[in-house]
């Protein structure tokens, strides 16, 4: 097994699909959990006085997902294209998504 | 129960602030044997022999913040909410996806950290886990100082 592979790009797809579940939110979120009631729902029903909905498991969940599928879909990769991919993205990758989630997220500073 | 499980959640990430913070020093500022002092020996500890601890130490802290979360949503989010405290909510919002980007870096972490160590990744080997330590004491400063303001 080529961990060399596999191991970076689930990290890579796990925070891109993560970062994507959240800001195309409820596009790619699978279910929902009600915290008052403690139930599981699929999906992104109207909770009306149950609510709020947490949607980080799903996001979660999501991600893991993908980032297991691009980790299986790495191992199968010939070993002399993996060798060409920078292992620099593997932390290029996290940097720019925390930058573009400060920016999304400035709303809640007062930043318009 | 809550209050428990909230408190080891606290308790395990001090442990594992310690622990990213010893390994990030040790890299970024390697020791060297004209400082005998505090900051010397701090620096001074085999920086590779921390990544199985941090690895447990974060997924232990991980699942105790996600069973807690839902008492804050329910919680001390609707209560900041009541208040406007708009940058309060919105710095917790930020740590659950710092933390998240944390979880999900945490393969490759290992993989780059465990021994032997390959000399060809130095680098990113150390830009993970400047990024790990910088995700783990945002998370933590965020959930301090919001307990501070309202409890689970």
């Amino acid at each position: 097994m080529n961990l060399s592979r596999a191991c970076p790009a689930f990290s890579v797809i796990f925070m891109i699909v993560y970062l994507a579940s959240m800001f195309l939110h409820p596009n790619l979120t699978i279910f929902t959990f009600a915290p008052r009631s403690g139930d599981w729902h699929m999906g992104v029903p109207d909770l009306g006085r149950g609510g709020p909905g947490m949607f980080w498991f799903s996001w979660l969940t999501t991600a893991f997902l993908a980032g297991l599928g691009g980790g299986l879909v790495a191992l199968f990769v010939p070993q002399d294209v993996g060798k060409k991919v920078w292992t620099g993205w593997v932390w290029v990758v996290p940097v720019l998504l925390t930058a573009f989630l400060l920016y999304i997220e400035r709303t809640w500073f007062g930043i318009k | 129960m809550m209050t428990f499980l909230f408190v080891m959640h606290g308790l395990f990430a001090i442990a594992l602030l310690g622990a990213v913070t010893h390994q990030a020093v040790a890299v970024w500022w390697p020791y060297k044997a004209s400082e005998p002092n505090f900051l010397g020996r701090f620096r001074a500890v085999k920086a590779a022999s921390y990544t199985n601890a941090i690895i447990i130490l974060f997924l232990l802290t991980f699942a105790l913040g996600a069973v807690v979360y839902p008492s804050y949503r329910i919680g001390a989010r609707v209560f900041m909410e009541n208040l406007r405290m708009s940058a309060a909510v919105g710095s917790f919002e930020v740590k659950e996806h710092l933390v998240s980007f944390a979880l999900g870096l945490l393969p490759a972490y290992w993989y780059f950290w465990r021994q032997p160590l390959d000399p060809d990744h130095q680098w990113t080997r150390k830009i993970i886990v400047l990024l790990m330590t910088l995700f783990i004491w945002a998370g933590f400063m965020v959930g301090h100082v919001l307990n501070n303001i309202r409890g689970v």
